[in-house]
Formats: C-alpha cells, sequence, structure tokens
C-alpha cells in the first residue's frame, strides 16, 4: 500500500487538540465478574460525587467488560471504596497516570481514525482506550507521552493559524448543595 | 491557576436524544503490532466516503484491543468487502459483524464533568431487561448500542431519568 494510495502525502485539516489532565484508567475485568459488579461500581462513584470523564463499556464477553477514566487526584478514594467490595477488588486493574488526546472535528470519517492509528502504531505508542464523541476522537496512552503524540500527530495533520494543542484551563465539579 | 464552576441538578438535563435503528456494529480484534496496518486500510475506506454513527477501541491486553465501529448496513457490507479481499475473513476468527443493533445517543450540559451520568442511565436500564451492548461516555455524549427491538423498551426508562427539552 504506497503513502500516495492512502493520502498520506497530504496533511489533514482539523480544527483542534485538547489534552486532558492526569488520569487513571481503571479496567473491569470480565472474569467471573457477577452480573450486579458494574451497577456496584458506578453507584459507588456516583455516590462518592466521583465523576468518570471517559468510559468504554462491551457487554460481548472479552476479558475486560470495559474501561474508564479518573481524575488521578481521585484515584486513593476510588481505591479505598474497591477495598471494601472483594467482588470489585478481584476484577479491577489500574493503569497509572494515563491521559486523553482528543482532536476534532471527525466528521464521522474514517480517515483522521485511520492516520491516528497508522502513526501511533508506527511510532508504538501504546493505546489503552480510543472512543468518538460528537465531533472528535479521544485516545488514552500514557500521560508522560501526550506531547510526543502531539508531536506525531502534527507531521500530517494541520491546526488553523495561531491554535495550538491546550488544555482546559476552567474545572467545572458537580456538588450536591 | 484552576476556576472551580458548582453545577448540580436533580435530574440531569439532556439536549435530546437521537435514536438510529437497523445499524451493523462491526467488531474487529487488532492484534500487537498490527495497528499501523489497520490505520492504512481504515484510510483506504475512508475514501468509500461513509459516515459512522460511532467508533470506539478497547483494551484487551498485551497491547491487543478491539475496534468497533457502527455504521449503516450498506456500508458495513462496503466495508466486509474492501476487508475481505486484504485479510482471508474466514480465518479470522476474530472478526464479527452484529445486525441489527440500534444505538440511542444523547448529550448534555458538562456531561464529561459531572459525576452520576453513567450511574443515571445504567439504573434505568438495569433489571429492566435491557441489555446493554455497548456503552460509551466520551465528552458530553453518551451513547448506547442495544440489541435489536431493544431502543423501544430502553426509551421511555432513559425518558424517565433524564430531562428531555
Amino acid at each position: 500500500m504506497s503513502i500516495i494510495q492512502t493520502g498520506l502525502d497530504k496533511k489533514i485539516q482539523i480544527n483542534g487538540i485538547k489534552l486532558s489532565t492526569k488520569l487513571v484508567q481503571i479496567n473491569l475485568l470480565n472474569g467471573s465478574l457477577p452480573e450486579n459488579t458494574r451497577p456496584l461500581f458506578f453507584r459507588l462513584l456516583s455516590q462518592n460525587q466521583i465523576n468518570i470523564p471517559f468510559i468504554l463499556l462491551t457487554g460481548m464477553g472479552e476479558n475486560i467488560l470495559g474501561s474508564c477514566c479518573v481524575e488521578s487526584e481521585d484515584i486513593n478514594r476510588v481505591k479505598k471504596l474497591i477495598d471494601k467490595e472483594p467482588t470489585l477488588k478481584q476484577n479491577i486493574e489500574f493503569i497509572p497516570s494515563v491521559g486523553a488526546l482528543s482532536i476534532f472535528p471527525h466528521h464521522s470519517n474514517l480517515k483522521l481514525l485511520g492516520l491516528s492509528f497508522y502513526l501511533f502504531g508506527k511510532q508504538r505508542l501504546p493505546l489503552y482506550g480510543m472512543a468518538s464523541s460528537i465531533s472528535s476522537l479521544t485516545f488514552i496512552t500514557n500521560y508522560s507521552q501526550l506531547d510526543e503524540a502531539v508531536s506525531i500527530l502534527l507531521e500530517h495533520i494541520d491546526l488553523p493559524p495561531n491554535h495550538a494543542p491546550f488544555r482546559p484551563e476552567i474545572h467545572v465539579i458537580q456538588k450536591k448543595r | 491557576m484552576e476556576t472551580f464552576a458548582v453545577y448540580w441538578e436533580p435530574k440531569p438535563k439532556t439536549y435530546g436524544f437521537k435514536e438510529v435503528i437497523d445499524l451493523s456494529l462491526l467488531n474487529i480484534e487488532i492484534k500487537p503490532g498490527k495497528m499501523s496496518q489497520w490505520g492504512l486500510m481504515l484510510m483506504e475506506l475512508a475514501d468509500l466516503d461513509f459516515g459512522f454513527h460511532l467508533i470506539l477501541a478497547k483494551y484487551s491486553t498485551h497491547q491487543k484491543f478491539r475496534l468497533y465501529i457502527l455504521l449503516e448496513k450498506p456500508w458495513a457490507d462496503h466495508v466486509l468487502s474492501y476487508i475481505g479481499r486484504k485479510i482471508d475473513l474466514d480465518s479470522e476468527k476474530d472478526f464479527h459483524l452484529t445486525y441489527p443493533v440500534e444505538l440511542i445517543s444523547f448529550q448534555g450540559p458538562h456531561f464529561g464533568d459531572r459525576y452520576g451520568i453513567a450511574d443515571t442511565a445504567f439504573k434505568a436500564l438495569d433489571g429492566q431487561g435491557v441489555p446493554i451492548l455497548i456503552t460509551v461516555c466520551s465528552g458530553a455524549a453518551v451513547y448506547i448500542v442495544l440489541p435489536e427491538k431493544k431502543l423501544k423498551e430502553a426509551r421511555p426508562l432513559l425518558l424517565e431519568a433524564f430531562e428531555v427539552p
């Protein structure tokens, strides 16, 4: 497959790249996970006002039922909650220090995803999860490699003039009155 | 410096629900070291110029992951035919097509920043005989993929749990 065939010779124009703060990925292992474990996990986090900015779950019988990410500042609280629930404790693993890189817009077209897979795969950048949203594609990789991921992408992607990858400066949290 | 805003509502507001039926769900295992090869194939597929409804890649183990593409059935047939020319589908045990499936998705203010959104959706559907094939919460959007004919059961349950304009 030649580079010209796949369009890698032309840069793709996008509108932006957003980087997250430091996150921890939590993998829910399928193993012998009792049916009520997933609801228990999400209920515990909700009751303790812990946000989960990224969730991927499938019910399609694989080793890992799904994964989600929480802010690294919340992980000790999450671990304490899980420690009290033996069924959860046995079926959960953590990937510390991950980050989310979102690129937009995807225009519901596979080109941007294909390019990202090609570039990240070639550079052996670890990928722990990916999902589309309304307009963006979000990739989860090592937090320490987010800047490297951006550099890899920018070799084949163009941002609008005067735009740079950004980290949100406003942190919205929800609290019960 | 961080700025904090406080936001709470008893029943999460949404901007409305989007529903699509009669979709195909492709499920492909991407083995370690094959990501760049699949990337090139996806770029070629993009030239067919079809739209996907949802894409996700779920980490499996040891740098293996599963790619799911949710798209209209006629396009799924094109994708299968393309991939069939590139790899031997009969020998690829880890390539699945599920058809038909249904999608309900919604978004709301600051959904990505607020706790309890996923739990509200799961509480609405769990124990009601509505199996969920896939759930994705990314950005401010929630996507729920359901088996055939389950959307009509899921809709009223979600409409009760969330506020719709």
